[in-house]
């Protein structure tokens, strides 16, 4: 299946790349998407990914702990937002 | 009750705004109040030559909504408007307008400034700085905080 990974703000900068389609097996998780994108992007995006103040969004609905995905899913890593 | 969001790199015009939720309006509206942000020229003690305003498509409308869901739960609403800009904006430019409408004044102004209180939490914007000598991203302060918050214990 195919999920597409976004990347907003300072991460898109420090990534240097604002999306990516990944393709896994069904019913992947955070994890597995994270090893995912550690295969492509490599160790330090991961450690970028994983920072505490990063917020991760299913679908564009923000997502507490772990998620699972589906065919189509989209995946948002986003920085500390600054609000309007 | 009227709602109506809207992101845009373009300007807006708040007298046409403000004159299409008038008209919009039964007769049972007495009172609307206009909240308008502005570009300043100065962060801490740089001088801004640019604001750089990021959203995510979707998601953040959907931030904004849920705000907006929110206020009408706490004030008998006729109408609020949220008219955000994106992209690139210089110290000056206008860049967001909210627009409520009521029956009484204090509803109006009480519903406009929660509103703008809460988008400087929760609505997903990222804003970077530009100043002659690089740039910053920047967060969200303290005081946004406070305020967001003193809402939610009133």
């Amino acid at each position: 299946m195919m999920i597409r990974v976004r990347f907003f703000a300072a991460l898109r900068e420090s990534l240097g790349i604002d999306s990516l389609d990944v393709t896994s097996a069904a019913n992947t998780d955070l994890s597995g998407l994270l090893e995912h994108i550690r295969r492509t992007l490599g160790d330090a995006a991961v450690a970028a990914l994983c920072a505490p103040d990063v917020r991760v969004a299913l679908n564009r609905e923000f997502v507490v702990g772990e998620c699972v995905m589906k065919d189509g899913d989209e995946i948002a890593f986003m920085p500390p937002i600054t609000g309007g | 009750m009227l709602k109506r969001i809207a992101i845009q790199a373009d300007d807006f015009d708040i007298g046409r705004e403000w004159a299409e939720l008038r008209a919009s309006l039964s007769g049972s509206a007495g009172a609307m109040a206009a909240f308008c942000g502005l570009v300043r020229d100065q962060f801490q003690s740089d001088s801004v030559h640019t604001l750089e305003l990021e959203h995510y498509p979707g998601m953040t409308e959907r931030s904004i909504e849920s705000v907006l869901d929110r206020a009408a739960t706490r004030w008998p609403l006729d109408g609020l408007v949220v008219i955000h800009r994106v992209g690139s904006l210089a110290p000056g430019d206008q860049i967001v307008l909210v627009l409520a409408t009521s029956r009484h004044r204090q509803a109006a102004l009480d519903a406009c400034a929660y509103v703008i209180d809460l988008l400087k939490t929760e609505a997903v914007f990222w804003k970077r700085e530009v100043f002659g000598s690089g740039s910053r991203w920047i967060e969200s302060t303290s005081g946004d905080h406070r305020r967001a918050a003193d809402w939610q214990n009133s």
